[in-house]
Parts: C-alpha cells; structure tokens; sequence
C-alpha cells in the first residue's frame, strides 16, 4: 500500500501553496532517478531562496521497493552545491540506481575553472553490499557539459558484514578547461544490494582557476595541521 | 522567524481529516532556536508521503523548511521479528547565526508484550562545510547527549555524550561519526523515540541517521539453539566453498 497517489499529490499541492512565497520558479533544479526494475522519472524542484546566497531543493520519490531523498543546498553565483542523497532498497535483489540533479547557475564564461569536491557513504543494513557499475564512478560532477571530476571511482565497494554500518570517504580537486554554461550537475550511480540504506553527503565547488589556485595554497596548510 | 509556510503547515495539519490507513502512529516533535514558530508537533503521515516496501517495512519521507531552517527526513518502521524505528534527519541551518535544533521522532502505540528487551542504538553523525572557506561544526549541548533512545518517555540509552563535536575543516569538506550501544529496558513497552539535540554553525549542513530496535531478550535454551545454528551454518558455508574451489 502506498500514499503516493492521494497524499502525494494533496500534499504536493498544499506545499506548492504554502510555500509559493518562498519558492522562485527561476531557481528550478532538475532530478532524474532510473533504476534497473523500470523505474524513471525526471522532476523538476523549485527552490526556496534561504537569503543567504544559497538555494535549497528537497524531494522524495518512493514505492513500494526503493527510495530516494535528497537535499541539496546550492550557491548558483558559486557556483557550489551541497548535497544529501539517501537510497534505500527494499526490493528482493540488488538494484542498479541512478541519480542525477541539476542546479541552474548564474551564466559563466568559458575559461579555465578549479573544482573541489568530498563525498561521504554510509551503508547500513544487514549483509549488504554498496558497489560501483562496471566501469562508472559512483559519483561524477559536471559543469555545462563539462566534465568536473568523479568521486568513489570504479571499481568501488562497501560492505556491512552482519547488520551495522560502514563508511567510506573520499575527495578531489582539479582544473577544468570549459566553453561556458549555466548548470552545475552531480551524478550518483551504484549497485545496491537488498535492504540496504545508503547515505550521501558531500559538496563541491567550482571557481575560475587562478582564485582556485590560491584557495588551495590556503587549504593545503589547513589539512596539513587536521592531519597532524 | 518562523516563515509561513511552516506555520501554514503545522495549521494546515491540526485542520485536516487524518489520512488513513497509516499503519503507525508516527509523529515528529520539531525545534529551533532561531525560529520562535516552534517546537512544531507532525504526524508523519500527513506531512509528506508514506509507502509499505515489499520487505514490509513501512517508510515516511518529507521536508520542511523555514527562513532559517530546513528540514527533511526518512523514517523506516518495522515490526516484523523486532520494533525498528530507523530515522534520518537532513538539517541545514539557512541562518547567518549558529543554532540549536531539537527532533524528535516518536513511535507510539506499540504492542509489546515482552517484559525485558534488548534496546539497540546505533547512529552516524555528518557535518559538511558548503563554503569554499571556515569550518562547519555539529555539536552537543553542554548538558545532554546528542543522540537519545526513549522508550515510554524515559532515556534508555544515548551517544555521543556532552560535550561533543564534530569539525569538517576545509572547503566542501565532510567530517563522519558513527557509534553505537545496548542495553536491556524492563517493563511493558508502549512507545520508542529517537532524539536528537544539537547545535549546527550558520550556512551548514548536517545529517544524523539513527537506528533504534528493541528486541526480546533471547532465553538461554534459544541462545544455545542460536550458536549450533551459527555452527552448522559456519560449516556449511566452509563446505560449500571447498566444493566450489575444488570444482575449480
């Protein structure tokens, strides 16, 4: 049984009215989730401006055997993007998810650009198996049509031998070269195997390459002195 | 401030018919420093979607926010072999201060019919930093835990004891923490509550998964059953994957 029908759309539409105040058609992200039992489905999100520079989004697809949450807080003028992914899979056999989320954000110019990016997993369940796709990192981050960076490459696993949890972390920077756009993307794709929950949270970040370079001269002592 | 969306929502749900056929009585208890509006009280039912999985769980998921807060959660309930109330709560502090938040995830109208049982508290802590600059911080209050297990109303277990906190430093970093407990609760149990108290820095993002079961206290004949099961199961495994490497 399922309230998608009925209270989802009742709901939907009491939060459209409510929050028509605070939500601004201009700031419309975009999230895909295709899984391998047939399910697709592409939504579009309005945000709501937090009024500190940043936009959040947040959206929930559900039935009776998977179900993706995620919130994402977004600087369009960034342009940066934080994100909380939570997956769960309640069906009888392991499945092949993916999940993409587009912000819009302010137009830049082509150019030589720096990325940043962390991306924490955390699977819980019970025997359960987390692992990238054939040769596809678990999570990749695009600007325009430009490829950023990619996190937790191929080939990726976390287990959960017997019921707990388990985490994994891991980071990444680099220079782009790019010829412009107005959207900042993230990709997540996995295997996930049956009664498993697994979370996202992570963020990345994008400037023109010479601020980049001096924000990793600055960031680089920092971590030093956190591993020390 | 509480913004009025969140109020509308909270008068919009005291308003309307319950929506049936909710299978738990699930409510959220919901507070914020910054935002006088609150503490808010939700069913969960009625304040986004509800779906039964095929496993026979039955999971909650929907977000609120305000002008200095936002909000979303995942609530996954099972009372199949055990009482299981897995909660994650997803909190951005949308305010140019620090703040504290309070949520409560409260399952009542539990049928229990153990007198002793095993209470299972496990929890994973992030924080992240959305700036390309600073530090992100999630912490406890000075006097209680960040994470509570209640059942009827009385703290059986917690985590994460004061006075705790958890740093990301660096830009777009992720700090991660996971711990976890059990202890024995008596008595005939009618409702079980994740809690969480904690304070978040301005402009960040944290997220608190945290798992709660109680279970019945396995006798010493089942306990004794339960290791020649693992036993045999242990030599099964161990014969089986003999054959397969001689089959290679």
């Amino acid at each position: 049984m399922t309230s998608e029908t009925p209270t989802r759309l009742a709901l939907l539409g009491t939060a459209a009215l409510l929050c028509a105040t605070a939500a601004h058609a201009d700031l419309v992200a975009v999230l895909d989730v295709t899984t391998d039992s047939g399910f697709s489905q592409s939504i579009t999100i309005d945000g709501t401006d937090t009024g500190q520079g940043t936009v959040a989004w947040s959206e929930q697809v559900l039935n009776e055997e998977f179900l993706v949450a995620i919130t994402m807080v977004g600087d369009p003028s960034g342009p940066s993007l934080g994100t909380v992914v939570q997956a769960t899979n309640s069906s009888s056999g392991p499945m092949h998810m993916a999940i993409d989320f587009t912000m819009p954000i302010t137009t830049m110019g082509g150019g030589s650009i720096y990325w940043m990016g962390s991306l924490a997993a955390s699977l819980n369940g019970t025997d359960v198996l987390l692992e990238s796709v054939l040769d596809t990192a678990v999570w990749s981050g695009s600007l325009g049509d430009e490829t950023l960076g990619s996190l937790f490459d191929a080939p990726f696993q976390l287990a959960v031998d017997g019921t707990g949890s388990s985490n994994a972390m891991d980071s990444g920077e680099g220079s782009v070269n790019w010829s412009g756009g107005d959207t900042l993307a993230v990709h997540f794709e996995f295997l996930l195997g049956t009664g498993g929950t697994v979370m996202f949270n992570g963020g990345v970040g994008v400037i023109p390459a010479p601020g980049g370079l001096a924000l990793l001269g600055l960031a680089a002592p920092l971590r030093r002195r956190r591993r020390s | 401030m509480l913004t009025a969306c969140g109020a509308a929502l909270v008068a919009v749900n005291a308003a309307a018919p319950a929506l049936g056929g909710s299978p738990f009585d699930v409510s959220m208890h919901w507070e914020a420093s910054g935002d006088p509006s609150t503490p808010i009280n939700v069913d969960l039912a009625d304040a986004g979607i509800w779906s039964e999985q095929d496993d026979g769980s039955v999971v909650y998921s929907g977000n609120l926010f305000s002008d200095t807060w936002q909000l979303s959660w995942t609530t996954r309930i099972d009372t199949q072999t055990e009482v299981l109330l897995d909660t994650l709560i997803a909190v951005t502090n949308t305010s140019s201060t620090e703040q504290w938040f309070t949520g409560i995830t409260m399952l009542d109208a539990l049928d229990s019919t153990a007198d002793s049982q095993l209470l299972t508290l496990a929890s994973t802590l992030t924080v992240m930093n959305l700036q390309f600059s600073g530090e992100a911080e999630l912490g406890s209050t000075s006097t209680a835990p960040l994470i509570a297990a209640r059942v009827d109303g009385t703290t059986e277990g917690s985590l994460f004891e004061p006075i705790y906190v958890l740093t990301s430093v660096g830009p777009f970093s992720v700090a991660t923490e996971s711990a976890s407990m059990v202890a024995t609760v008596d008595g005939y149990q009618q409702s079980l509550a994740n809690g969480s108290e904690f304070r978040l820095t301005a402009g960040d993002t944290a997220t608190l998964h945290t798992i709660t079961t109680l279970s019945s206290i396995p006798t010493p004949g089942s306990l004794a059953m339960l290791a020649i099961a693992g036993l045999t199961s242990r030599l099964g495994r161990r014969r089986g994957s003999w054959q397969t490497r001689r089959l290679k």
